[in-house]
Order: C-alpha cells, then structure tokens, then sequence
C-alpha cells in the first residue's frame, strides 16, 4: 500500500504570514508598513542557471524519510512526475521530491519546493506555477509515523524519528479544512515558534506562543512575478533581502546558523533563477479581435494597481488598503494586529539579519503575468475563475473543484468548478466536506475586487481575452 | 479528521497478517536441513512474483481461496464463543503461504516444494481459566499442506479452512482443528459485506510499490458449531471475523509496534481500532478506529475523535513483562464509552514470537444505553519491558 507519503512529504513551504494572537501591535522593535508604494531593495546576485539546478536537485529542507523506507513503500513514480534536469537519485524521484544524504550517512527523500510551486497546466509541468489541487486537510501524522513500519536500522530510525518528531510538532497547524488551499503561512509560524531566533536549535516545546491551530487558507502565489515584486508575499511583509525568506521552508529541519548559512550561499541563486522566470504563454485561442478593445479597458482600469504590459512593462508595486480593495480581511489583519512575537522573533533571528518583516494592513495588487494560469483568484482562492472575479453576481458562495485533476475552463478562465446546494455544514459525508469551500467562513470570503462589476459584458469579454495574452 | 485512519488500518491490518508470518519464520519449529531453508526466506527477492501494485477487482468467493502467484498469503479467524452453560471461549486459527520461489522448476523428489504452509491455532477457555496455543509449520508436499480450488480449501494436515456455499447460496466458511485433546469444527457465515482496501482507503486504493499487498476484511462472521475439550464436547454459537492479505506482506514491523483492538458489539455493530507506537517508547502514540455499522456501512475516526487510555497492566508470567490489558476507549461523536477487560489475563502467546494476543470483553454504553460485546486484543511490542516498567 502506498503512504500518502508524497503529501506528507509537502510541508516545504515559504510563504510567511505572520500571524498569531494575544498581542497589541506598534512597538518599536516591531515594523509595520505604510499602504501605497512599496520600494526597491537591493537583492544578492546570484546566477539563475546555477539556481535552477539547485532548485531541482539540492534539498533545503534537510530531514525526511530514509529512501529505502520510501523505496519499500512509494513504489515506482508516475512517469508524469519525473521532470528533466533533474540528476542523480532525483532523476528518478517525482518532481517534489529530493534526495538528500544526511550527516549520519542515511539516504532521505526530503520536500522540496515544487511540491507546492509546480504543478500541471494542459498536460505540462510549468514550474513557479502554484498548485491548487493539494490536499492538506488530512493528519499527516499516521502517515509518518505508518512509514516506521518500513524503516530497519538504527541510524534509519533516528532519522525518522527526527523527521516524525517534526512533523508531529506542526501537524496541528498544518490541517486545513478545504481541500486546495495552502497552510504554509500557519506552518512556518508553527516552526518558528519552536526554535531560539539566535541558535535556530529546536525545541520540542514551543518557545512562543504558537499561532492558532486552524490556518486561514492562501493560494499558492506564481512565482514568476517574483522578479516584479519589491515585498514578498500577500500583505507586502517580506522587505529586504528576499533569499531569508524562500529559504525558510529549511526551518522544518535546519538546527544551526551554521546549517542555515550554507543554505543561504546558494539561495542567492535560487532567487536569480525565480526572479528570471518568465511566465507561460496561453496555450488555447486567443481572439485577436477583442484583445485591443481590452488593452484599452485595462489601462483605463485596472493599470494604476497592476501595472502595464507588453512593449514597456510597469508594475507599480502597490499595496491597497483592505476598505478599498474589499478583499477578505483575516490575513492581513491577523498579521499586523495579533503577530507581534512572530515579527520581533524573525526579525532578530539569522533570517532576519539581511530582511525584515514589516506587515502592512492591506494586500499588494499582484503583477498579472499569465495571470489566467493562476485560479483560483484573491490571497484565499475563493474565486474560481477570472470571468467570476471580474463579475461579482457569478462568484460561487458554495463551489468545489469539478475533478480531482484540474480541468481548465477556457471561457471562464479558470479550473471548472461547481457550486454546491449549501456550506460545509450541509455536507452529507466528511469527503464532500472538505472539498467545499465556503465562502461563509472566516478567511474564506469571496468578496471585494468589485472592479469589474461596471462592465459591459462585451467589455468584460474583451478584457478577458486580453488578459490571455498576459 | 476521519480519514486519517486509512494508513494505519491498511498498515495495521497488513502487519496483523505479517506477524503472522514473521512469527513462524523467525524461529522455525522445524529443524532446519538443506532443502527447507527457511532461515533463508526472509531475504527472498519479491522479484518474480506477482506483485499487488495493480487494481485487484476483488471476487468472492474465489479470492477466499490462494494466490499462489503471489508470495506471501494470510487467513485469520478470530472471534469469541459461547457454550449452552453460558460458557466462553475465544478462539483463533491463523493460516499463511509462503512461495519459496517464484518458478518452482522440476524437482524429482515427492518431498520438494515450493510453497510452506503455517497455522497457529489458540483457544481461550474463560470458565477454566485455560490458554492454550499451537503451532505448525509444513511444506506443501505429499499432501501434507496446500490448497485447492475444487473445493475452495486450504488444509494443513487435520487444519482445514473451506469455503462452501450455504443452502441460500452464500459462501461461508468451514473450519476444523484438532490438537491434543481440543477439536473444533464451526461454520461460519459472512453477516456483512466483506470491506476491502478500496473500502478502507477510499481516496487512495490504488496500491503501489514492491511492498504491496492486497487485503480485505470480513467484519462479521456468526459462528456455529462444536468443540471438544478434553472428553466434553460443546455446541457453541458466537461471531467472528476474518483478516486476509496476499501480496508481499510485511514480514517486519520496523520502528513500529501496535495494538489492535477488535470488538463485537451486541448491538451488531464491529469496531476495529488500532494503536500505533512507536517500539522505542518516543512519540505519542496514534489511534484510529473503523466502526462497521448494522447495515455494513462504515465510519472511520482519527487521532483526535478517539480517547484510548490504558487503565491496568498485567505482568508476564514468563519474566515480567507489562501488558497493559484494561482499557478505556472513548468515541465522543458516536456517544461511545467502552472498558476493555481480557476474559483471562494470561493470554500471552509465547511461540516464536512473544505478544499478548487474547480475548476481551467489553462493557459500556452508548448514547447512554448499556453496550456491550466481545473481541480480541493483541499487543505487540511489550515482551522484554519488564526492566523498564
């Protein structure tokens, strides 16, 4: 039997948002951000082509299961998942999957970070595409610690015990309840909250207070736009150096600064690789026709927050306050109200020595680069489809993802989905639970973006087949 | 979180059936010579045979019968009686295969063969106070051990498990043993659909990998028959249920040990619930349990939807060793409160391998009504903590 072993093995996450409870915010060793413009800093050079085998080939997050456990129970990869470049025992891994020799000598097959940032679209792997299909709302903890059962020897053991151990300390963070949305921001906070800032070395009770156990859902970001954006993440909190903070998935397993160092020398590159990463082209029809007429409505529009593409691309690098842009609320405010002790933690510690956080209470209108390959749309993905989050009257309250593999709507624009009679609470079985999402949960509302809705349907069709050629 | 409980019951019912296996390999009950290498067998290649890693369309009655393609087979029948004097017996027959090799090629010799057959058979009488536990290990040759499909039997010397149609025309079981002066001899008919790996791992029933196995569960079997004790013989009635596996069965529980509690309720619902430890006592161990509904209709509940608390131990007549016999074991959402008390508490098997294998009883309420039933329990893992306790 297989161990769901490949979703156990995805907790390689780096998206941070920090968020927790209990505390008052402005204090001075804690920043906060300003709405509006967010400015350039500078950024290590690195070299991209190095970063992307790095990427595919090198582990960052530095614990897993022994390989011949994995071997003994994974059995032969889906061909589908084996993706080029990649060398060695990683060749012939599925693509979120790393090979990773430990100091004690023992094979593991670690996380890595396609497991969250890859995924299919039309029958390609594309890689910095977020994948919207995980499924993280089961407890990773029978699955690991099930995996025992085919660890033998004692180094083996003590490797698995290790990684087990880890996992077991962050699971209750890491459980959504909705199949497809991401809890990497509670995770990260989960993990922060058991190392020192100053050693990074583990402790098996929490030193902070650890954030809420249930996380606020968040779509997997594109990593294409990372060359566009000055601030990572959804609230703009990432400022700085970038590289401190994709790495932090290595907060799963890293112990020492020392560890952590060696990590951060060829991150550098990893950065240079995401910030060149160009995004895909679409890969249906596009009717040039209308796409014209769209250019001319999303300058008038929509270009003040996202910026203007083609010949001479601008990104304005914005940060829209929540009143305006009407978006759900939870994220960003957890983040600047009730996260104190994450903030001061981060940005005392190894990883905030070159960057800090500084959350803002608003979210950053995103570069819209190939945004028709990125549903479902807002921070939370709550909105299925670009048609929907340009038309308010057809958002879905209740909606879930129409197959477990993803279908593109090529009217829509967006996964096929569809819309559900009533909530979670009106669920017949715990599967059809967690499949829904409900927009009536806290985090989860699909409101806000109204933009769209003074559009014609002709314009809004117009617009739509323009952003098809972004 | 319910379905959580999937990996560990495919796990758990798969290491059931191993330690089945592992068990007899480890120290063979047969002297050793040239041609039946045993000592040899754990190191066997799955190579060259048949490997569960495909989609098994499961077909009753044909696959109570062997796959003598794949490696390694399990039958387990466990399951509590009841005598006319209100007598109570616990009994289990555990049956395996093991193919030597894949491609059996010409042997001259009628002794050679390439399948092994095993059975233990144990038989707890309450109202005596007696366990008692068998073992045998054989080759299938010269008709000493094998299967058939005409009739659908399997047979280890005077052992036998077959399967025959009832008068509506339903498959159930036939077993009898015999050992010393203990005979039994019980027919046993499927009351609910048998669950298969499919059922227990809805999401994910594809199997994979070179440690694949396939398996099903029959939750309830009802049980009629007779046992001859010793000059007495007893018409006894009572329910079971029975644990298949074939493929490659793991022979080994690595890091891991488990406890395995099946009940039978009265109320005619079966609940299957297992405990993963870890062997060397870290960690927090993990609970799931399957509840098997009237109607054969089943819910599962994860680590957080469980209480199981152990409320007594018993120490080891052999060296000391704890086993933590008495039970609590709590399932808040279905209003379930059960304690768990062996019918005898020296229920150790000290065969090749030592664990505490035994029946229970089970008394409680549910939904604030009396509940009640009769199961197994079996602990693995706890032999040699005599020093620790």
């Amino acid at each position: 039997m297989r161990f769901r072993i490949i979703g156990v093995l995805i907790v390689s996450v780096f998206a941070l948002f920090l968020s927790g409870c209990g505390e008052d915010a402005e204090q001075e060793d804690v920043p906060k951000s300003k709405l509006g413009k967010v400015s350039a800093e500078p950024q290590r050079p690195g070299d991209p082509q190095a970063g992307h085998d790095a990427l595919l080939n090198r582990a960052v997050v530095t614990c897993g299961l022994p390989y011949s456990a994995y071997e003994a129970s994974a059995g032969d990869p889906d061909p589908k998942l084996l993706i080029a470049g990649r060398t060695g025992r990683n060749a012939a891994l599925p693509y979120s999957l790393t090979a990773f020799t430990s100091p004690s000598g023992v094979e593991l097959v670690t996380a890595n970070c396609l497991g969250c940032h890859a995924a299919t679209f039309n029958g390609e792997m594309v890689i910095g595409l977020g994948n919207e299909f995980l499924d993280f709302t089961s407890d990773p903890v029978v699955a690991v610690e099930s995996a025992g059962a085919y660890v033998n020897g004692e180094a083996e053991a003590a490797e698995w015990r290790r990684w087990a151990d880890r996992i077991g300390a962050i699971a209750p963070y890491m459980m959504t309840n909705t199949v497809g949305v991401n809890p990497a921001n509670n995770l990260t906070l989960a993990l922060l909250a058991h190392r020192d800032p100053e050693t990074l070395a583990w402790s098996d009770a929490p030193l902070l207070d650890p954030p809420p156990e249930r996380p606020l859902p968040v779509s997997v970001p594109p990593w294409w736009n990372v060359g566009k954006k000055h601030a990572m993440f959804y609230n703009a909190e990432g400022r700085g150096d970038h590289v401190r903070f994709m790495m932090l998935s290595s907060t799963t397993c890293t112990d020492t600064v020392e560890e952590a160092t060696a990590i951060d020398d060829w991150f550098t590159d990893v950065r240079a690789y995401l910030a060149a990463l160009e995004p895909p082209d679409y890969p249906f029809a596009v009717d040039h026709a209308l796409t014209e007429q769209g250019r001319k409505l999303f300058e008038a529009n929509c270009k003040r927050c996202h910026g203007i593409y083609g010949e001479d691309p601008r990104y304005p690098n914005r940060v829209v306050g929540l009143e305006k842009v009407g978006t759900d609320p939870a994220l960003a405010e957890v983040a600047y109200k009730d996260a104190d002790r994450f903030i001061r933690w981060y940005n005392r510690s190894f990883y905030g020595e070159t960057s800090r956080v500084a959350p803002a209470l608003g979210y950053v209108a995103p570069p819209l680069d190939a945004v028709w390959a990125t549903a479902p749309y807002l921070h939370n993905g709550s909105v299925p489809t670009l048609e929907a989050l340009l038309d308010t009257s057809k958002r879905p309250r209740y909606w879930r993802f129409a197959s477990d593999r993803p279908a593109f709507d090529e009217k829509a624009l967006g996964w096929a989905y569809v819309q559900s009679p009533h909530g979670k609470d009106g669920a017949m079985s715990w599967d059809e639970r967690y499949r829904i999402y409900d927009t009536s949960l806290m985090g989860y509302s699909n409101e806000g973006h109204t933009f769209g809705d003074e559009l014609s349907d002709a314009e809004r069709a117009a617009l739509l087949e323009y952003l098809k050629t972004l | 979180m319910p379905r959580v409980a999937r990996v560990s019951l495919i796990v758990g019912l798969a290491l059931v059936a191993g330690v089945l296996l592992w068990q007899a390999l480890e120290r063979p009950p047969v002297p050793a010579e040239k041609s039946f290498p045993l000592a040899q067998l754990l190191s066997i290649d799955e190579d060259g045979f048949a490997r569960a890693d495909k989609h098994w369309e499961f077909r009753f009655p044909d696959d109570h019968g062997a796959h003598p393609e794949f490696r390694s087979e399990t039958w387990s029948f466990t399951g509590n009686l009841e005598g006319p004097g209100g007598q109570r017996f616990g009994f289990q027959l555990a049956l395996f295969r093991l193919a030597l090799s894949p491609d059996p090629g010409q042997r001259s010799s009628a002794w050679a063969a390439n399948q092994i057959y095993g059975a233990q058979f144990a038989l707890t009488d309450a109202s005596l106070g007696e366990f008692r536990a068998y073992e045998r290990v054989s080759r299938a040759a010269l008709g000493l051990s094998g299967s058939s499909r005409e009739p659908l039997r399997v047979w280890l010397e005077d052992w036998s498990l077959e399967v025959r149609e009832n008068r509506e025309g339903q498959s159930g079981f036939h077993l009898a043993v015999d050992a010393e002066d203990l005979a039994l001899a019980l027919r046993l008919d499927p009351k609910k659909p048998p669950l298969t790996q499919g059922d227990v791992d809805l999401l994910d029933a594809q199997p994979s990998g070179r440690g694949s196995f396939h398996f099903y569960f029959m939750p309830r079997l009802e049980v009629a028959g007779t046992l001859r004790v010793g000059d007495r013989d007893h018409r006894v009635r009572g329910t079971a249920w029975l644990d298949r596996a074939w493929g490659a069965v793991p022979l080994s529980r690595g890091q891991i040990a488990l406890n395995r509690f099946a009940l039978q309720l009265a109320d005619g619902r079966d609940l299957l619930c297992l405990q993963l430890r870890r062997r060397d006592g870290s960690g927090t161990p993990i609970p799931s349990c399957l509840l098997v509904a009237d109607d054969g209709s089943v819910r599962r509940f994860g680590r957080r939807e469980i209480e199981m608390e152990a409320v007594g131990d018993w120490r080891s007549v052999v060296d000391g060793s704890s086993y933590p016999l008495h039970w609590r074991l709590t399932l808040p959402a279905e209003g379930l409160d059960l304690r768990i008390a062996p019918v005898l508490e020296n229920q150790e098997l000290n065969l090749s391998l030592r664990l505490w294998r035994g029946a229970v009883k089970a008394t409680g309420a549910s939904q604030g009504d009396a509940a009640a039933g009769w199961g197994y329990l079996e602990l693995s893992g706890y032999a040699g903590s005599a020093g620790s306790a």
